[in-house]
């Protein structure tokens, strides 16, 4: 008889435990548009060694995966969405996980490295797991370019997309301004008054590490940036006697003006993920607004109506354009695809704050910019799928003019 | 007996159903969020990337003429200008600032010797880039009137600090209309 209640005691546990696991329902992988109901996904089934460098990296893939905006992480070991495996501090660090998700969905992702290697691993598996899941590209492992200033100074630094690893890179303490990487990611161009003058400069990583200038004509040198295939340079100069658009073959170091406006100034040039487009501004029709130009045109086509201003665009690899428009008296991030053209969408919040000079992320979801609120100037994460921003930099200093890599 | 035994094992087993079904429910307080542990510095030593022994600093490109503000030319001591000052995203010099442009050429065409850069200046309104084109449109503006008056235009150059070097820190027109400016640096050739 003991024996009798004792096995359905047993079985009636068995049955309560199952019937109360989350993993009883069915995951799906959802594809959302509102920034609700994201696909649960759980790192807690990964086993570490407690050692810094699996810590480290355990909690930077967390995060990450919540900042991309595709997840919910979830404590415990049931999700939609499971990683689970190994994290070795010994030597440095070693990572062997599998991710997997209903119905049939998995991978497996092995890396070693030093124990710095860490953070950029976990980024890179983040990167990894938004793209077999979710078919997208993710943000977390392209760094960004930005301007610094603190008390010693203005100076160029970089940072992880979540703004971790935050590195001043130049040490001039002089105004500068206008990164842009290099397509690469093996350097940048930026605006530096070295001399006292505004002149586009050229820095590579190497090592060893490189500075050159490559534009210091008389008058007004600024707004570099290298086109996809790194072989030419759109920039903003004024050798002419006036303010245009010129590209420079950075082989020969030849340049084309694009624009000719002799009662009119250009700024901001940036490139289609192609190439074969340019997107800037200029204030040919009496207020700065933005244009595009394709390389066998012979002037620009306005691209922005409705706003008193539209500055400072930027082109995502979906083919958006985001920029930073001008409506009763506040400055606001707004996003337009060029192809259908239409009204301008505000992507950033209405919270009497500027915003300004934004960046894509490459996931072409996240939009980095600059927010003033009274004097002082940060960075904030967008995204345009209604999450709420995110402040980059959380530490002293005016942080902005940030350039995502793409 | 048999059934205190009973009982007894039932509470046991109750016991150890409701740990496991509480280990299955348990969550972890969520980790602390924030990128910096305290006290830690991201820019502490060892923090830079690039020092300035570092850089190799080649000019590979040959610039149309060299520029009065590179420094090689000394300034012209004494030489003080009343700034121009300019309307909101505006860059047509108004009338009333006319005189203090022909006080720059008088003293240029007594001084023949004495080269200039004009500076072009923004209030902080509107975008870093922008402002830097808009200031040396500013400074076209004035180099244009200089070389209508008959001032030889390889004497004459332009740069821009757009917003970035305002003379009055602050924000509201009265600040503003103060940073609109175009300045005058003049160098001894």
């Amino acid at each position: 008889m003991s024996r009798f209640f004792t096995a359905i005691f047993i079985v009636a546990i068995l049955a309560l435990s199952v019937s109360s696991s989350p993993a009883q329902q069915t995951p799906h992988i959802r594809i959302t548009g509102e920034g609700s109901g994201k696909n649960t996904i759980t790192v807690a089934p990964m086993r570490d060694d407690k050692g810094q460098a699996a810590l480290v990296f355990r909690k930077v893939l967390r995060d990450n995966l919540q900042r991309s905006g595709w997840f919910q992480t979830v404590d415990g070991e049931s999700a939609g969405i499971r990683v689970s495996g190994n994290l070795s501090s010994a030597g440095g660090i070693s990572v062997a996980v599998t991710v997997e998700w209903l119905p049939s969905g998995s991978f497996t992702w092995a890396r070693r490295g030093a124990a710095d290697d860490a953070r950029p691993l976990a980024l890179e598996l983040c990167d990894e797991i938004t793209r077999r899941v979710m078919g997208r590209p993710g943000m977390a492992s392209a760094p960004i370019l930005l301007v610094g200033k603190r008390a010693g100074g203005t100076d160029i630094y970089s940072c992880d997309s979540d703004g971790g690893r935050l590195r001043r890179i130049t040490t001039d303490g002089k105004i500068c301004l206008s990164p842009s990487w290099l397509p690469d990611r093996s350097g940048f161009l930026y605006t530096a008054y070295l001399k006292d003058f505004a002149a586009i400069h050229k820095v590579e990583f190497g090592p060893p590490a490189r500075r050159e200038l490559l534009a210091g004509f008389p008058g007004l040198n600024n707004g570099g940036v290298v086109s996809p295939d790194g072989k030419l340079a759109a920039m903003v100069l004024s050798l002419s006697g006036n303010v245009e658009l010129y590209v420079m073959n950075l082989a020969t170091k030849r340049l084309t003006r694009r624009t000719t406006t002799p009662h009119a100034n250009e700024s901001s040039p940036n490139w289609s993920p192609d190439g074969s487009q340019l997107v800037y501004v200029s204030d040919a029709g009496r207020s700065p607004q933005v244009y595009t130009m394709r390389s066998s045109d012979k002037e620009g086509k306005r691209l922005v109506f409705g706003l008193s201003e539209s500055v400072a665009p930027d082109w995502g690899s979906d083919g958006t354009i985001t920029f930073c428009g001008r409506q009763g008296g506040r400055y606001g991030i707004y996003t337009i695809n060029p192809q259908t053209g239409g009204a301008p969408k505000l992507v950033s919040p209405a919270d009497g704050r500027d915003y300004e000079d934004p960046s894509w992320a490459p996931d072409a979801r996240h939009i980095v910019c600059t927010r003033t609120a009274g004097r002082r100037r940060s960075l904030v994460i967008l995204d345009t799928l209604g999450d709420t921003p995110v402040e980059l930099i959380p530490i002293e200093g005016e942080w902005y003019l940030a350039d995502w890599s793409k | 007996m048999q059934s205190k035994t009973i009982f007894k094992r039932s509470v046991i087993m109750l016991g150890i159903a409701a740990m496991f079904l509480a280990a299955g429910c348990a969550t972890k307080k969520p980790q602390t969020e924030g990128g910096y542990p305290p006290g830690f510095d991201p820019l502490g030593p060892g923090s830079e990337i690039l020092t300035g022994d570092d850089l190799n600093f080649d000019e590979t490109l040959a610039m149309g003429g060299a520029r009065f503000d590179s420094g090689a030319l000394p300034r012209v001591a004494g030489a003080n200008f009343s700034p121009v000052y300019f309307g909101y995203d505006n860059y047509q010099i108004p009338a009333e600032e006319y005189a203090k442009i022909d006080a720059v050429i008088n003293f240029m065409q007594s001084n023949e010797r004495v080269v200039l850069v004009v500076e072009g200046h923004c209030d902080e309104r509107g975008t870093n880039e922008y402002n830097l084109s808009l200031g040396e449109y500013r400074a076209q503006s004035v180099r244009a009137y200089l070389a209508n008056a008959g001032i030889a235009a390889d004497r004459v150059q332009t740069t821009s600090y757009g917003e970035e070097r305002p003379a009055v820190s602050g924000s509201g027109e009265s600040v503003w209309r103060l940073n609109r400016r175009g300045e005058f640096a003049l160098y001894q050739r």
